[in-house]
């Protein structure tokens, strides 16, 4: 079909938005509110263009091109009516640019300055609106929302519909609801475009790691998806491996030892492969992988009837930090802080169950968004550091260990980690990758297993498996659309092109490893050995959390009015 | 065959937007003729008491027209969309009615914006009453997906009417106001605003203007311009011109608005919020025209642009 683009005659294929083919084209037509991962809404009305020269603007982003159109993407009108509504979404936008998830990379703020919008124009409508914190882990400032409603969308599509609009006087305002728990997925973070949410320590706690007396030894460990990831906060393009520029950077802020977590991944592998074998034994499966936190939280609250069902191997950091600490010659003063693209492990650090001596396994967890900070906040040139490797004696991990970080990886390693164990033979790789439906046969019978990314496909399983509780027998699921390398403490923005990227990027880091799969590392043997207690090292427990009441009593949502002493800072 | 005849008989829908029901028709045809139908009884104009009038007086007619409708097409579910107000009132007569016919009665909420024919549609579905944008139009993609109709419940008495060889054209016109004979008068279609406030013998004897379309979404008229018909919906509002305020009617009417607008999108839910505010606090020409051209070509449904096209019309009202 043939549309006109700003005079231009363009052939288009399929069913298209107008953004999505001015984009291909390279036009810039400015947006706000449109993300990829939501159906529209269609509420900032900044991407205004002209159709068939009809005297009313239509939105871009939801208006489908068909056969014929004139599509005209700047006139002075059009550009004044964005003019005007930025002006507007200004007015309901309280401006805290120094803490906020989107500076570097503010779009709004791009925007004013390209459209020369007075941001003071109108008096701050929500300028006393509060700051709500969900369970001490994300916090929501509510001042600086332009009702967009993408937070409502996204947490909706994760099927955990936390948020909620609610009517107040004439206008609506974004809630959390009062009898549903928010998982800490963070999704909602990295989905908003007007920086309302942030994760609990985003700016002021970035150096608190650093804070003690000044005799600990801190050790950094850095998770599979966040050596790829971290390059985009300094505006390298999305997918470009950093590893050994993100190790030096650590250290010159002050780390003594930088670790991989990959590491502790090969030994959740085994564990979880160990789990798997005696389930299978006992005709117990289906098994759920638990090393996303906020998936494990899912099933404790909405699905606890599976809770049983959850690996008690812990998840690959919290293994990697306790030997760290077992290890080390004085772990009271050992600071362990893991570098990760999520949100919820700094929920799941706080879970007492974990304790290994007394003692937290990791101290801190900062995102991959917080070390950006970091390095910014201690002026460190990111592109001009030197590559370094990661210390040993934990240096060495396998490939499989590195693609935890992207959807099926956790499962897949411990597959080949089982079928090794059982039959000392290495499974056919044949479908493992590219499917998200995997079967073999294991002693005569059919293994069916499952990859799950995003809650919005979790939920269709677990019905399923209500109905038929043997349709799977080994399932992984990770909270984010696309597994932890769309965490919501990734950079922003993070959308499926910059995920898809992101994978690519980190599949070559496992490629290049000395071993491909847990079994064949024998740095994890020799680690085995030197452990004395091991099943607090490697288990944990979970419990079924039917009461809203109860949860939110452990984890509540705070209600902080604002202090209108932040000011505008640009 | 009905549809020929409502083609015939060139009958408008009667919900203000002012679409011609055959078209309608058509497109749900062309979409395979098969899917719901909607009876929309939930004005919500201040100063509207049509759909009022015929809930108690032709709901017969009313319901006549439904029938026509699912005798003709393939009608999986109809939906009687109808204002709180107005079940608590008719709810016997509604329910003796829909039962026998398997129709499901839906309550709107009370917000203005759920009037609108997309915003039913959310609603019926489950959903907040937000509007939805158009294209795709309900014939092609409504309830649950599937292809809808949505009627005025005026429309559905027509469609009785012309289905009984009784229709001649006339509508039902909703007169208020500084008037001595306040009601629903049925009348021919195309007469103008004059003729319609003369024959009902509610011709002012003193300086009037009127607002045409309903309390909140019709527009100023001064006495000297009602030589015209009434556009979209069929309410009439006299007022005394010397005891008219025009900055108070302003003040109300976007309060009207602002409690009854989704909120769904800037120009609406902060333009018209910004208006409340300077017509409070202090006028600017510029900032309120300003206002005015992103509600009327960048809202995002018709509320917001219908908005704009009201505030005009009151503020040149005795200008013309
Ligand atoms: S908090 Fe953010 S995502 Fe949610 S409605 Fe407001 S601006 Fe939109
Ligand atoms: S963190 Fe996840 S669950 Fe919690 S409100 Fe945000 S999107 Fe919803
Ligand atoms: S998928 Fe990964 S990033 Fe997302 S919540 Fe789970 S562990 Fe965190
Ligand atoms: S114009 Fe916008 S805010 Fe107003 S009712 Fe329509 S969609 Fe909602
Ligand atoms: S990006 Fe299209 S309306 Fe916001």
């Amino acid at each position: 079909m043939k549309i006109k683009l700003d005079g231009k005659t363009i052939e288009v294929v399929g069913k298209k938005t107008i953004l999505e083919i001015a984009k291909e084209h390279g036009v810039d037509i400015p947006f706000l509110c449109n993300h990829p991962d939501i159906c529209v809404t269609g509420s900032c009305r900044i991407c205004v263009v002209r159709i068939n020269n009809e005297n009313r603007c239509r939105s871009a982003c939801d208006t489908v091109a068909v056969e014929g159109m004139d599509i005209i993407t700047s006139d002075p009108e059009i550009e004044k009516i964005r003019k005007t509504n930025l002006e507007l979404l200004f007015s309901q936008h309280r401006e805290e640019c120094e803490d906020c998830v989107w500076n570097p990379g503010c779009k709004l703020l791009e925007l004013a300055e390209k459209y020369e919008v007075k941001i003071n124009k109108y008096v701050d409508r929500k300028d006393h609106y509060p700051e709500i914190g969900f369970g001490g882990i994300v916090e929501f400032d509510s001042s600086k929302c332009i009702d967009c409603r993408n937070c409502i969308e996204i947490c909706k599509k994760q099927n955990v519909s936390f948020l909620e609009m609610e009517g107040k006087g004439h206008l609506f305002e974004v809630v959390p609801a009062k009898d549903r728990a928010c998982v800490y997925c963070g999704q909602c973070i990295i989905h908003c475009p007007a920086g309302s949410f942030e994760s609990v320590g985003e700016f002021e706690g970035v150096e608190d790691a650093f804070k003690g007396s000044g005799d600990e030894n801190i050790v950094f460990q850095i998770a599979p998806a966040a050596r790829v990831s971290i390059s985009e906060e300094f505006g390298l393009d999305p997918g470009t491996v950093s590893t050994g520029k993100l190790i030096s950077g650590l250290k010159k802020v002050g780390a003594d030892k930088v670790f991989d977590v990959s590491f502790g991944a090969d030994f959740t592998t085994i564990e979880e492969a160990k789990e798997f074998l005696e389930k299978f034994k006992d005709d117990d499966l289906p098994l759920f992988t638990s090393c996303c936190p906020s998936w494990v939280r899912f099933v404790e609250f909405y699905y606890p009837r599976f809770v049983d069902n959850l690996t008690t191997v812990r998840s690959p950091h919290i293994i990697s930090g306790a030997i760290i600490k077992s290890l080390a010659s004085d772990p009271e003063k050992t600071t362990v802080v893991s570098v990760m693209p999520c949100v919820s492990k700094k929920y799941e650090i706080r879970r007492e169950e974990l304790k290994v001596n007394g003692l937290n396994p990791v101290d801190y967890v900062l995102t991959v968004r917080e070390v950006g900070r970091l390095f910014r906040n201690k002026d460190i040139d990111f592109e001009k550091l030197p590559d370094s490797s990661f210390d040993d004696p934990f240096g060495s991990a396998s490939g499989d260990a590195v693609s935890y970080g992207v959807a099926g990886g956790v499962m897949e390693a411990a597959l080949r980690q089982a079928f090794f164990m059982k039959t000392g033979k290495k499974i056919k790789e044949k479908n493992l990758k590219e499917r998200s439906d995997f079967s073999f046969e294991l002693e005569g019978k059919e293994i069916k297993t499952k990859k799950i990314s995003g809650l919005s496909q979790a939920v269709k399983v677990l019905e399923g498996l209500k109905k038929y509780p043997k349709l799977f027998d080994y399932l992984e699921f990770m909270s984010c659309p696309g597994g932890c390398i769309g965490g919501g403490g990734q950079p922003m923005p993070t959308n499926e092109d910059i995920r898809k990227k992101r994978r690519k990027g980190l599949i070559s880091t496992g490629t290049d490893k000395k071993w491909k799969s847990a079994f064949e590392n024998d740095s994890v043997s020799e680690i085995y050995k030197q452990l004395k207690s091991k099943k607090d090292i490697f288990h944990t427990s979970f419990r079924a959390e039917r009461n809203p009441e109860n949860i939110n009593k452990k984890w509540p949502i705070k209600n902080r009015l604002k202090s209108k002493t932040d000011g505008l800072k640009i | 065959m009905i549809l020929k005849k409502i083609k015939e008989a060139s009958l408008i829908g009667r919900s203000g937007s002012r679409f011609p029901v055959h078209d309608k028709w058509e497109s749900f045809l062309k979409n395979g003729g098969r899917g719901y139908l909607i009876c929309n009884a939930a004005e919500g104009e201040p100063g509207a008491f049509k759909d009022k009038f015929l809930l108690k007086n032709e709901i017969d007619r009313v319901f006549e027209g439904i029938d026509v409708v699912n005798n003709f097409f393939q009608i999986e579910d109809t939906f009687f969309y109808v204002k709180k107000k107005y079940y608590k009132l008719f709810k016997a007569e509604l329910l003796e009615r829909s039962k026998k016919r398997g129709v499901k009665i839906k309550l709107k909420e009370d917000r203005y914006v759920a009037g609108e024919e997309t915003a039913a549609i959310s609603s019926i579905e489950g959903k907040r009453a937000d509007p939805k944008g158009k294209p795709p139009y309900p014939t092609g993609i409504g309830l649950w997906g599937k292809p809808t109709i949505v009627h005025n419940l005026e429309t559905f008495y027509a469609i009785s009417e012309i289905a009984k060889d009784n229709y001649n054209g006339e509508r039902f016109f909703c007169i208020t106001g500084d008037v001595s004979r306040e009601g629903v008068f049925k009348l021919k279609e195309e007469l103008s605003i004059k003729e319609v406030l003369q024959k009902t013998g509610n011709y002012p004897d003193f300086e009037f203007l009127v607002q045409a379309g309903g309390g909140a979404g019709g527009i100023f008229i001064s006495e000297m311009n009602i030589d015209q018909p009434c556009n979209g919906l069929a309410v009439i509002e006299v007022y005394k011109k010397n005891d008219f305020d025009k900055n108070k009617k302003m003040i109300e009417i976007s309060n009207f608005l602002m409690y009854g607008n989704c909120d769904k999108c800037t120009p609406c839910r902060e333009g018209i919020y910004r208006i409340n505010e300077m017509l409070k606090k202090g006028f600017d020409e510029k900032i309120f025209n300003e206002l005015l051209s992103v509600l009327e070509k960048s809202s995002y449904c018709p509320l917001g642009k219908n908005a704009s096209k009201v505030f005009k019309s009151l503020i040149s009202v005795d200008e013309n």
